[in-house]
């Protein structure tokens, strides 16, 4: 299969995550058979081949399998297009013609996803490719439907975790059905949360907070972190293979939720009564707050005094 | 007889971002040339009436490939703000995350972006080329792969320590947000020599203490005929074949932010202005030009600086800034890091052949090396201290301005800050290649790689493989000019 990697607005992130993928990329994408027709950072194609390569897409003489689109889609300024331009042209307008000739077309990252940053003020216009935050339509339409009968695949993040996408690239390969969360994200990645698996649960449990930074303890009800409430597979797929950020002390910032960037500081959680606003997915209210008031009476001395190397 | 006058539209890979150059040829040789870039986020307008400490979070996704760098610059304008210093241990763990993104940068863009042209068909007749081929060649060549394990062992150090790579947010005004116990230490410590043993091996194929030694150049030609299998020498010899001594040049100074964190607050490498002689940075003489840019003039002094994008403009045809110190154009990056520390080898270098791609590369791939010895002793410190703190919880104040400048892999990274009641009142982002991919300005100067270019021999404008080396010698970062915006244009160095 053949593979062409778009850029668009975004800061390049999620290539430089690939390159940290577990495994060797290339030998991934060799071993997987993947072709990379086009990554603006690595081909040494002439601008000529490469222009060349795109009239064939688009002439239909050259059927390409796999679009990733890394960036969202710069509508900016007032609809034109034109704060993200490619041959002197709106780039919306090659992301639009090479989406229509792929087979799949997979969002690469939150920006490419959902919009992300640039996407809730007016002046970029950033949008993803086929939502719009929490919204289908984005950029291609809500019906929107790619040759292989998928909408657009969204692998959200920010950046992507190497994992998402060659776990995506290999059910494509082989050929498998595809399951996908009411997002169009992978089931594989985003079907549970960025809490599951954090080594602070034990904290989290008991309600043994952290109220200062480099403390021990669980970051949910104070300093900002939105692991129970974002999908994704930080804690269950380590970074780099050895660790995760809610592990190191850094909050989760959601940024594989649809709303990234939200509009809260990041570093502090919004609560009534000394309760997150916003609880685990899921969760009612009442019950959550009967629970956790126990727990914390419950909390073992070694999780209060911070005895623990966790 | 009439000029044979060609005006070109070129999209030229393996830089960083979006990237255009108009360029006019005539009679072969490039006459003109405008540096464009074509993507505008408004980070910085994103960024007003926010919560300072979202600075933390926001500018890494500036950049993807230097987000420590900008996390590095946000934390330090947070602490000059607050008039914080930050416990020395935890300088010691940021100095080591800044420094692996910053090295492993340095390679990939040395042999993934920069050496690759030389594996590429174009040369295919050239005395090199199978020796390009197997090394560098795209996805294939043999340093290429094990460049990649490499790099990505060293960023699981920054991971150790942060969380993850690219964009952590685990420095904070006081120190760090994070802890790492004895075996992420530890493990960071065999990961440093590991990476040593790698370079040593595979890339410099000789101990690094005496590759550190040469000081200079006949020293460095010595080094070159007993080790024709290190890379340098490979690189020597391509650049020899391919006329790089003699072309890239533009006689700029270098602008350095300071590198390396020292706990009294200094820098190791100064901050400095180099041109002929090492100055004594003057922060407040750096102010941004925006007659070619396609923004509307706003105020000199940084912190109250804006970014008001105008695609109307008829003079406009970039939208990066120009940003210019003392008036002057600059230039930035690793040769001018040698150079204000005051390497003999590159100061003769640089003297005997300017700031030519040769040079300028040159200095790029061997900076790992001081880097890794640094960070050596660095993880040692590091034991040393390790029950000692790497937070110390700070006062916030309301209304306060700060700037935090440090040196990314590109070059001179400033933040420019002004906080009111609590909020991010201003923003004000420059970039490494605001500098080197900058616009003329009013006075008429050209940015680095524009000045670069002009006098430039173009051999095939259907492949103008020369403009590729020169630009892709400045280590070009589109996204981190993060206030650029598209226009029509005639060459395009695109990603």
């Amino acid at each position: 299969m053949n593979l062409y990697w778009l850029q668009s607005g975004g800061c390049s992130g999620d290539s430089m995550s690939l390159l940290t993928y577990e495994q060797n990329i290339f030998d991934f994408f060799e071993i997987n058979k993947i072709e990379l027709l086009w990554h603006a950072s690595l081909s040494t194609i002439s601008f000529t081949e490469h222009n060349n390569l795109l009239k064939k897409i688009e002439d239909d003489e050259l059927e390409l399998d796999i679009l990733c689109v890394e960036g969202n889609v710069v509508t900016g300024p007032n609809g034109s297009g034109m704060f993200d331009s490619f041959m002197g042209k709106p780039k919306k307008d090659l992301i639009e013609m090479l989406a229509h000739k792929a087979k799949y077309v997979i969002a690469v990252g939150t920006c490419a996803s959902f919009g992300g940053f640039g996407s809730h003020e007016n002046e970029m216009g950033g949008i993803g490719l086929q939502f719009h935050h929490k919204d289908k339509g984005g950029f291609l339409g809500k019906d929107f439907k790619t040759k292989s009968g998928y909408p657009v695949i969204n692998l959200p993040g920010c950046p992507i975790h190497p994992n998402s996408l060659t776990v995506l690239i290999e059910e494509i390969v082989s050929g498998i059905k595809v399951d996908l969360t009411g997002l169009n994200s992978i089931d594989e990645i985003y079907n549970y949360t960025v809490h599951q698996g954090c080594t602070r649960n034990e904290y989290h449990e008991y309600k043994v907070e952290e109220n200062q930074f480099g403390e021990r303890g669980c970051l949910f009800f104070h300093l900002g972190c939105k692991g129970p409430t974002t999908h994704s597979s930080c804690n269950k797929y380590l970074w780099n293979e050895v660790n995760s950020k809610t592990r190191a002390g850094v909050p989760c910032f959601g940024c594989a939720r649809p709303d990234f960037p939200q509009e809260h500081p990041f570093f502090k959680t919004p609560s009534i009564v000394d309760t997150p606003i916003e609880l685990p997915r899921g969760v009612d209210r009442a019950h959550y707050l009967a629970y956790k008031d126990m727990a914390a009476a419950a909390a073992p001395k070694r999780l209060k005094f911070r005895i623990q190397k966790v | 007889m009439a000029k044979k006058t060609i005006e070109l539209q070129i999209p030229l890979n393996r830089v960083e971002g979006d990237l255009d150059i108009k360029i006019k040829v005539e009679d072969g040789v490039i006459t003109q040339a405008q540096s464009v870039g074509t993507l505008y986020r408004g980070f910085e307008n994103i960024l007003k009436g926010r919560d300072p400490l979202d600075a933390l979070v926001m500018t890494p996704r500036v950049c993807g490939i230097c987000s420590i760098s900008h996390l590095s610059a946000a934390v330090k304008a947070l602490e000059s703000a607050y008039g914080i210093t930050p416990p020395a241990q935890a300088v010691r763990f940021r100095n080591l995350s800044i420094l692996c993104e910053n090295l492993q940068s340095d390679l990939k863009q040395v042999f993934l972006m920069f050496m690759a042209d030389f594996a590429s068909d174009y040369y295919k007749d050239s005395s090199f080329y199978e020796e390009a081929k197997e090394f560098y060649e795209p996805f294939k060549g043999s340093l290429s792969r094990s460049l990649l394990n490499s790099t990505k062992d060293v960023l699981k150090i920054i991971a150790y320590i942060g969380g993850q790579w690219p964009h952590t947010s685990h420095m904070v005004p006081g120190g760090l947000n994070v802890l790492a116990d004895d075996l992420e230490i530890f493990r960071i410590r065999f990961l440093i020599v590991k990476f040593k043993q790698w370079l040593e091996k595979e890339v410099i194929k000789t101990d690094l203490k005496r590759f550190s030694e040469i000081d200079s150049i006949d020293k460095f030609e010595k080094f070159i005929d007993e080790n024709p299998k290190s890379h340098i020498s490979i690189f020597y010899k391509i650049a020899k074949e391919t006329n790089l001594f003699e072309i890239g040049k533009t006689g700029y100074g270098f602008m350095n932010f300071g590198s390396i964190d020292l706990p009294n607050g200094e820098t190791l490498i100064k901050k400095s202005f180099y041109k002929n002689s090492l100055e004594k940075l003057d922060i407040t003489k750096i102010d941004e030009d925006v007659t070619y840019s396609w923004y509307d003039k706003s105020v000199d002094d940084l912190f109250e600086a804006q970014t008001i994008p105008n695609m109307d403009k008829d003079d406009g045809y970039s939208f990066t800034k120009a940003p210019r110190y003392k008036k002057e154009a600059a230039q930035t990056g690793a040769l001018g890091e040698e150079l204000a520390l005051g390497d003999k080898l590159f100061i003769e270098l640089y003297e005997k052949y300017g700031d030519c791609v040769f040079v300028r590369e040159l200095a790029r791939m061997v900076r790992p090396i001081r880097y890794i010895n640094f960070m050596e002793s660095e993880i040692e410190e590091i034991i040393k201290h390790k029950d000692d703190p790497v937070y110390e919880k700070p006062t916030y104040t309301k209304d306060c301005m700060g700037i935090g400048l440090t040196h990314a892999a590109r070059g001179a990274l400033g933040h420019w800050l002004k906080i009111e009641d609590n909020k991010i009142a201003n923003y004000q982002i420059i970039s490494p290649t605001t500098w080197n991919g900058s616009p003329k300005d009013g006075n008429g100067n050209l940015g680095a790689w524009e000045k670069a270019l002009i006098g430039l021999k173009i051999k095939d404008i259907d492949n103008p493989m020369e403009m590729g080396h020169v630009i892709r010698s400045f280590d070009p970062c589109l996204v981190c000019t993060v206030h650029f915006i598209g226009s029509d244009k005639k060459i395009r160095l695109h990603s």
